[in-house]
């Protein structure tokens, strides 16, 4: 289909134009990295040899363009500082990125649509005005201070939760760092389940099947609801491709091992392989996520005219 | 058009207790804003070693710091780069977005494609990641973190601009103009931008929210003003070591975040139902300000 | 969604819950530790950090190691002769030392380690702990390819001969860089070796999880005293938070007391026979740019001196978890004989000094920081005792190589920096940060130059006799003071808090003296409740 493939062509462009951005960015970078791997107690040799392997000596377009052919073949070429390939640190901190990310994502959609729906049931009752203000609230919240004040009441105060870390995998380690992430979603699917839902209990087969005599639930859940979902299901697709990059805040200050706080450490020690790496990695889910969704959209609803 | 706006905007704010509340709570964050200095109880850079962690008591409504500053000074001194980050790059990504907007849906053809094109590749882009990008490499600055920002915030501008122009296009009171002889700057300005204005407003009532978050998110990562220059998400970093025993050092910077974010999302939520009662168009500019 | 539904979700829900919730322990065979990030390397020839340093001790041993008294003591030699002119090193090696893999240790491989950190392919960057050694340049130019200066003498022996004799040699060796590795397995892993080290120490490594965590298991042909626990396992938890719930929770055996809490823990009398504490073989200064305006003069570097109120700083900010320095070096190197030298904090005499020194009106200077949150408050400390007495700090903040490259390259006017002795000599405090062959990236990051000091600092470096050197360090420190290079600070301690049912733990000054040996766990003391800290 002519359409997929322009939609290919756009989304090419995208992870070319980024990866043009963050090359220059990462060159005009002031300092060396070289001094944060040797150590208080070096000379001027060891420090020419360390610039020397990490091909920092090279003009810029040549560097550019031996990138462009690595990546080609798969090769993220490996942190300055532990000279660790940088695809394979992806590959083992993503499936962390991903728990987290699916994780935050069931409980938004889970919670979401369900205060939506009663939000949309209860139109302008107390009910509706106390949701609609918690979504405001929950959108407005810093997650990063959200996070922090969760950490405060469920792990200091009433220590039935652990304040951060990993575990050994244990789920509890997950329930604080996937609420956090997942609040601002929960308050934007709340907010479009409900003028979703609002719109659509008004349509006419929703008062037909109501005259049918079929039961308030069925009628809300079963006509209503599967109509209404589909805008939040755009929202989903986008909420998720942004948690896929890494969520920087909540991995940060939940000592979460994602590709979000690896990304962090890696700019703050200008680790140039392991942030472009990263950057690329997430720009590529992004712009697969959205080429994804365009797709499903146009499958679901052919009356959309996407331009 | 300003007549209406005060004539219908003004009593629906009073009716609306929340609306009223959010709208009183962003005149007085922006006061505060302007004239902080002059509020402040204590000078905010003043260290005092005598008087570090103390709780919040008569004397220091929001306890002091482990340098012993009065918090509350802080916060309102704070606020200062809250708002002038928000407001500057909301009015920069605003510019941009509108301009390329505008032309883009106005001229269609291959200049369209263009902005589209540079529209798509900026959204795609992990917005806060390149902030922090672009603020780590040249260390922080209020301009800096301004740049940042709008170098990604203009494109949801651009795309709901482009979206009303084009939906615009094709109205009748346009084609009416051309009819009449108007040229097409003519038919811009005296037609189009008053349509858009509603939609542009709400977009940037949303946005100046989630700058004023971006901007405390990089302070909070460190990212942010250098100190001793006060900033809310850095006030929230520097009290996370102390949570367990002084958790007054995280807290009221972070309620003052939230009360400034909140009371500009829910004037720019009630503007939206206000301009656009039918909803139709809420999901986009729902997911316009999502970005 | 049906009832029936809601209630399947519920009931799952409920259950995933409670299986997440029971996360008790059951292994108590080995010691539980955090550490706060991934080392970059366990090869010792590449090892430059604290914390590559103290795991490889577990792996590996060198000819000496240092014991928790701060003396050389013999590892994998068992005993050593130094000729009377100090430069013939003559060490006699144990014959019962065996590589994880199985094979016999011999001189041969004390000469090949040695000579692979010296060997420029290798890339290391501690090759300076070898210059000494006589024929070390002719093999790093390529000329011959061996040091002749390490002479393999016959299958228990090795010899090693030094250019100019330098009194804490030994030192050098216990260093993590002298220790000793398997020709074979560095051939045959190459690069890998850093992340899969065999040695001979009492611990060989099991598995290591990037980013996750380091487990090590004991050694059973282990020469010296055999481990009393099955294995060593470091879990990667760069929150220290983080690492102190798990702490209370029982899943970690040792915790290090992170500093904002540092206060609570230290004034709970239960907990008072499990904290160890010990002063670091550190320094910590601001240091000032002598090269140039206005900290050429030494008086305006004496009149900062006085103005910053350091024991305020210590006590208030750093919660007394420091000492502050009265001489250059830390108080178990100068063993409190060193007579005390120090400026008090005296403002006014600050300001007389910098109206003696010329200065009118104020004087705007550059200070430059580490990243860190500590670095910041003390540097914001600093700048407003500086502006008390007229001295406008400007505080430039960089993250860590990008700071260390402006103060190599002398841009900064002060910067904030520590000094952490890579052995426990004197002479690793004062070669290297005073001596202007060492301007810039050798360590003499202040730019200090001053002829007497550097023939005091050769002299003492020559000598052989315990008393003399004492004495030129006596003096040195005197002269030093008097020159104040530095705002000396104070120097930090290290403070751990270990679980009652831990036993046999020691918390050694220097990182890599602590082999993991002596640690147990008395299973008896296990407490049931999973809230050990109120």
């Amino acid at each position: 289909m002519e359409y997929i493939v322009k939609r290919i062509g756009v989304a090419l462009f995208s992870i070319v134009g980024i990866l043009v951005i963050t090359f220059i960015l990462m060159k005009s970078v002031p300092g060396d990295p070289v001094y944060g791997m040797i150590g208080q107690h070096a000379g001027p040799e060891v420090i020419e040899q360390y610039r020397k392997k990490l091909g920092v000596d090279e003009n810029y377009l040549t560097q550019f363009f031996q990138y462009v052919g690595l990546v080609a073949k798969g090769d993220l070429g490996k942190s300055y500082y532990t000279q660790y390939p940088v695809s394979r640190s992806i590959m083992e901190k993503l499936p962390n990125t991903l728990k987290l990310a699916s994780a935050a994502m069931a409980f938004a959609v889970l919670l979401g649509v369900c205060i939506g729906i009663i939000a949309a049931y209860f139109k302008n009752s107390a009910i509706d005005r106390a949701i609609t203000l918690f979504s405001s609230v929950g959108i407005s919240i810093p997650i990063f201070w959200f996070g922090l004040i969760l950490i405060f009441i469920f792990a200091y105060t009433f220590k039935i939760l652990p304040p951060s870390g990993m575990g050994h995998g244990q789920l509890i380690y997950i329930i604080l760092p996937a609420v956090t992430l997942g609040s601002r979603s929960l308050a934007f699917i709340a907010r479009v389940t409900r003028s979703s839902m609002i719109e659509v209990l008004h349509e006419n087969y929703i008062t037909s099947a109501r005259a049918k005599g079929i039961s308030e639930i069925r009628v809300v859940l079963r006509h209503g609801l599967r109509n209404a979902i589909i805008p939040v299901i755009t929202l989903i697709g986008i909420d998720f491709a942004s948690y896929l990059n890494g969520s920087v805040l909540t991995e940060t200050i939940f000592g979460w091992d994602g590709l979000g706080r690896f990304a962090m450490s890696a700019i703050f020690k200008r680790d140039y392989p392991v942030i472009l790496g990263t950057v690329l990695f997430g720009a590529v889910i992004f712009v697969s996520m959205n080429f994804i969704i365009d797709i499903l959209y146009k499958v679901c609803n052919p009356k959309i005219k996407l331009k | 058009m300003s007549l209406f706006i005060t004539s219908q905007i003004v009593p629906a704010i009073k009716n609306n207790k929340v609306a009223l509340i959010s709208f009183w709570c962003m005149v007085g964050f922006i006061v505060v804003a302007i004239f902080a200095p002059f509020i402040v109880p204590y000078d905010p850079n003043a260290i005092n070693l005598d008087c570090v962690k103390l709780a919040p008591s008569m004397k220091h409504w929001c306890g002091t710091d482990m340098l012993g500053r009065d918090i509350l000074s802080r916060i309102i001194l704070g606020s200062r780069i809250s708002l002038l980050v928000g407001f500057s790059a909301t009015v920069i990504s605003l510019t941009i977005g509108f301009s390329l907007g505008l032309i883009g849906g106005f001229y269609g053809g291959k200049i369209d494609r263009i902005i589209i094109g540079l529209t798509d590749i900026t959204l795609a882009f992990p917005g806060l990641l390149l902030a922090i990008g672009i603020t780590a490499v040249f260390n922080g600055g209020i301009f800096t973190i301004c740049m940042a920002l709008s170098l990604v915030g203009w494109a949801s501008f651009a795309r709901i601009v482009r979206g009303e122009v084009i939906s615009m296009k094709e109205k009748e009171y346009v084609e009416a103009g051309y009819a009449v002889g108007c040229s097409h700057l003519r038919v811009i300005i005296t037609h189009v931008i008053p349509n858009i204005v509603s939609v542009v407003i709400v977009v940037a009532m949303m946005k100046m929210g989630t700058f004023i978050l971006s901007e405390a998110s990089l302070s909070f990562l460190g990212l942010g003003v250098p100190p001793p220059t006060p900033s809310w998400g850095a006030m929230i970093n520097d009290g996370i070591e102390y949570m367990r025993n002084c958790p007054w050092m995280t807290v009221f910077p972070g309620l003052a975040l939230l009360v400034a974010v909140l009371s500009f999302n829910l004037i720019g939520d009630m503007l939206r139902d206000f301009f656009d009662p039918k909803q139709s168009s809420n999901r986009k500019l729902q997911v316009a300000g999502n970005e | 969604m049906t009832p029936k539904c809601k209630k399947i979700l519920l009931t799952c829900v409920c259950f995933l819950f409670l299986t997440g919730c029971g996360a008790r322990r059951t292994d108590y065979g080995t010691i539980k530790l955090a550490i706060p990030e991934n080392p970059t390397t366990l090869d010792p020839a590449l090892i430059v950090d604290v914390l590559g340093g103290g795991i490889s001790a577990k792996i590996f041993n060198g000819l000496v190691r240092a014991d928790k008294d701060l003396h050389v003591v013999g590892d994998i030699a068992s005993s050593w002769d130094i000729s009377s002119d100090g430069k013939r090193y003559t060490f006699t090696l144990r014959d019962d030392v065996f590589f994880h893999n199985g094979r016999r240790l011999t001189p041969l491989d004390v000469k090949y380690s040695f000579e692979r950190v010296l060997n420029p392919e290798t890339g290391s960057a501690r090759k300076w702990i070898f210059n000494n050694i006589v024929g070390v340049d002719a093999f790093t130019k390529g000329e011959k390819d061996s040091v002749t200066g390490i002479k393999v003498v016959n299958k228990n022996t090795l010899q090693i001969e030094l250019s100019d004799s330098f009194g804490p040699f030994l030192w050098l060796l216990t260093m993590p860089n002298a220790y000793i590795v398997p020709k074979e397995e560095v051939h045959r892993l190459g690069e890998e070796f850093s992340r899969r080290p065999i040695g001979t120490g009492p611990f060989m490594l099991k598995e290591w999880k990037q980013d996750y965590e380091i487990v090590l298991e004991a050694h059973t042909r282990y020469f010296d005293n055999k481990p009393k626990m099955k294995g060593i396992e470091y879990r990667i938890i760069p929150d220290e938070f983080s690492s102190l719930a798990e702490f209370e929770n029982g899943n970690l055996d040792i915790v290090s007391i992170p500093r904002a809490e540092y206060k609570t823990i230290l004034n709970d009398q239960s907990k008072k026979e499990n904290i160890f504490s010990c002063a670091g073989l550190n320094t910590y200064y601001l240091g000032f740019n002598c090269s140039r305006h206005p900290f050429n003069n030494k008086i305006v570097r004496q009149a900062v001196n006085y103005a910053i109120d350091r024991e305020k700083i210590a006590r208030n900010l750093l919660d007394d978890r420091v000492n502050c320095a009265r001489s250059v070096l830390p108080p178990q190197l100068d063993g409190g004989e060193y007579p005390q030298c120090g400026y008090p904090y005296d403002p006014q005499k600050a300001r007389d000094l910098l109206r003696e020194a010329g200065i009118s009106g104020e004087l705007t200077i550059t200070l430059y920081q580490n990243r860190t949150k500590e670095a910041a408050h003390i540097t914001e400390v600093v700048q407003h005792y500086l502006k008390a007495v007229g001295i406008n700090a400007v505080i430039i903040e960089r993250e860590w190589s990008s700071f260390k490259e402006t103060v190599i390259n002398g841009e900064p006017d002060m910067f904030l920096l520590s000094w952490w002795a890579d052995y426990p000599d004197a002479e690793n405090f004062f070669f290297p940060n005073f001596h202007s062959l060492n301007h810039g990236a050798g360590g003499n990051k202040t730019r200090f130059d001053d002829a007497r000091i550097d023939a005091l600092i050769r002299e003492a470096q020559k000598t052989i006799d315990a008393e003399k050197r004492k004495e030129l360090y006596v003096q040195l420190n005197k002269e030093i003071f008097e020159e104040a290079p530095w705002v000396f600070l104070w120097h930090k301690g290290e403070y751990v808090l270990t679980q009652p049912w831990v036993k046999g733990y020691t918390l050694y000054p220097i990182y890599n003296s602590d082999k993991g040996t002596d640690i147990w766990i008395d299973v008896k003391k296990i407490s049931a409740k999973k809230s050990y800290i109120k």
